[in-house]
């Protein structure tokens, strides 16, 4: 029999202010590589991705790599249009970056939903996290609370420079967007039969890995 | 979202487009580079340059010799006037180099709560972004390179200079080429202070000179492109949007180009020669000459993203300088254009149409009892309309509302 093969393509948004590293964290994610003197971003580029999720399962992610100068309130909802989800991230070393996470994500919730009006899957990064100085983070309960808070499904602590966690963060949000995706569904039609689904929820990411 | 699976692995081929003669500008081949002794054939004994108009059609057409650009480049960008003379601009250089340090000195004494402030919505984004600015160009190589705080402190003090504008991202890569031409850190201040004035595709913190300038090049290409529009229009809002081309015009093609060629692509927008809105052409003449893909294969918004994306620093800049060029001289025979597109024709100086017919201004759907603002009319629709071409019926000058 032959097994069922599936494919997904979700666009992804990467947010956060400028010089946190957002750059960096799609280049080391899609290239394996890393630089400290990535241009400044300009409008918005992206970059593929292809996961071989399970065996039956393909993921392609479009990563939209966004200028972390607010320039044009209008054109972000165009960036963001039809997005799956979202990383935003922040510089462990510089806490106004941590204070503008709040910011990013209401904005981001205020101008994108997902069709059934609920907020896409937003998993928060807190970056550079090889620099030693995570001061913000010596109390992990208190950023599982704030994620609570705000509504993100996960955080992680990353380094584009190390490749620290990054690919975790990804299948994180993945996890969410798939689970998400089996919400709309069955809301669209309530009577599918999901029997390899039996829970839409997931976990949050923070207490899965706790438990790995 | 509307990619095809197999469409995330595009194949790519760069190809290697000719312009057919046909095409070209009829004046295309008759300049050549302005070099030192053509510069100063343009002058008079004073020092001043004879004929301004002459001098811009020069550059537009070839560029300026890479030796004397950084003479030149102080009239283009308007911190030289055309009609000073040399000991008149030793003069001024003088004077506002005091300004300059006026400017500077201003910045330096600020009160300290005034300056976290600074730090906060400026200089911490300037001292991100210089660091990151053309390091690949010897003159800003290597660490603690004084040229790289002659960048930052020109970006500072211009912030302090205009506060409303302040610093926007992408400022470094426009100051950065002017530097390393011009050299000296006060001139190059007030260029990019000319620069800042007269170019429309600076970085502007605003959303509305975007619109305006997609605005424009969406008309540009309903009226010289219209298969590629009408692409555009199946993909609905978001593909009108045209997110492929927002660094072409906030960067002017910096990004697009290697350096050689964006720089002549400057000079040829900065020779506001004809209009002001050449980038427009250019940004036309890029889907023209690259965009065969995108409607053959029906690309979505994010598919367009990515193939121009892709082609950044593949494109051949000479050729579509060339092709610009000749889609100006085009639109310029037409004996009319719709008033949505009014502006391309106004132009800050002489010589707009200095030669030729000027269109009469076509109302595209301006009703009411205002009428249209650009004096447009609603052409009936004729049995034979009229084609490009020289023989286009002479247009009534008052069809045209110059503001200036």
């Amino acid at each position: 029999m032959q097994v069922p093969h599936k494919e997904h393509l979700y666009k992804l948004l990467v947010i956060g202010d400028l010089g946190v590293g957002k750059t960096s964290i799609i280049k080391r994610y899609v290239h394996q590589n890393f630089s400290s003197h990535y241009r400044a971003t300009i409008g918005v580029d992206f970059a593929l991705k292809v996961l071989h999720w399970d065996p039956e399962t393909v993921v392609r992610l479009q990563l939209w790599d966004i200028a972390g100068q607010e320039r044009f309130g209008n054109m972000t909802r165009v960036y963001y249009r039809e997005a799956m989800g979202a990383f935003i991230v922040f510089d462990v070393t510089r806490p106004a970056t941590f204070e503008a996470v709040a910011k990013w994500k209401n904005d981001l919730d205020s101008k994108l939903t997902l069709p059934n009006g609920k907020p896409v899957s937003v998993v928060l990064l807190a970056n550079k996290c090889d620099q030693g100085k995570e001061v913000l983070l010596n109390n992990g309960l208190k950023m599982d609370q704030f994620c609570k808070e705000h509504g993100f499904v996960g955080w992680f602590e990353t380094s584009a420079k190390e490749n620290i966690n990054i690919d975790e963060a990804s299948r994180c949000l993945v996890k969410h967007i798939l689970a998400n995706e089996c919400d709309l569904i069955e809301s669209i039609e309530p009577d599918i039969v999901k029997p390899h689904l039996t829970s839409s929820k997931v976990a949050p990411c923070w207490w899965v890995m706790q438990q790995s | 979202m509307k990619v095809a699976p197999e469409k995330t692995c595009m194949q790519f081929s760069i190809r290697r487009p000719k312009l057919p003669s046909s095409e070209a500008h009829p004046e295309e081949s008759m300049y050549k580079r302005l070099d030192v002794s053509a510069w100063l054939g343009h002058m008079n004994e004073l020092g001043q340059v004879e004929e301004e108009y002459k001098l811009r059609k020069a550059i537009f057409f070839g560029g300026i010799d890479v030796s004397i650009r950084g003479e030149v480049w102080p009239f283009l960008l308007r911190y030289y006037s055309h009609e000073s003379t040399s000991e008149e601009r030793e003069a001024l250089r003088v004077q506002k180099r005091k300004e300059y340090s006026e400017i500077q000195q201003k910045r330096l004494s600020m009160t300290p709560e005034e300056h976290r402030a600074f730090w906060r919505n400026v200089q911490f984004t300037v001292d991100k972004d210089v660091v990151r600015t053309d390091r690949s160009n010897q003159f800003f190589r290597g660490e603690g390179n004084p040229n790289v705080e002659s960048m930052r402190r020109i970006l500072l003090n211009y912030a302090v200079y205009n506060p409303a504008v302040g610093y926007s991202q992408g400022m470094s890569d426009l100051v950065a080429p002017i530097l390393a031409e011009v050299l000296d850190e006060s001139d190059t201040f007030w260029c990019f202070v000319g620069l800042m004035q007269n170019t429309i595709f600076v970085s502007s913190p605003r959303d509305e000179d975007m619109e305006k300038q997609l605005l424009y090049l969406r008309e540009l290409l309903r009226l010289t492109h219209l298969r590629f529009y009408q692409h555009l229009v199946s993909l609905g809002e978001d593909g009108l949007q045209m997110l492929f081309c927002h660094r072409w015009l906030l960067l002017c093609f910096k990004r697009e180009f290697p350096e050689a060629e964006a720089l002549r692509i400057w000079e040829a927008c900065w020779a506001h020669y004809q209009t002001d809105y050449f980038h427009l052409f250019i940004c036309v003449a890029i889907v023209a000459i690259y965009g065969d893909d995108v409607i053959e294969q029906q690309l979505a918004t994010d598919q367009m993203l990515l193939h121009f994306g892709n082609l950044a620093m593949h494109m051949n800049g000479e050729l579509v300088l060339r092709k610009a060029r000749s889609l100006l001289y085009q639109f310029r025979l037409r004996p009319r254009i719709p008033c949505s597109l009014h502006d391309l024709c106004k132009l800050c100086g002489t010589g707009m149409w200095d030669s030729g017919s000027m269109p009469a201004v076509e109302c595209t759907g301006h009703t009411g009892s205002e009428g249209c603002p650009y004096g447009g009319t609603v052409e009936p629709p004729s049995p034979k309309p009229p084609r490009d071409g020289k023989k286009g019926p002479k247009a009534p000058r008052e069809g045209f509302g110059f503001r200036r």
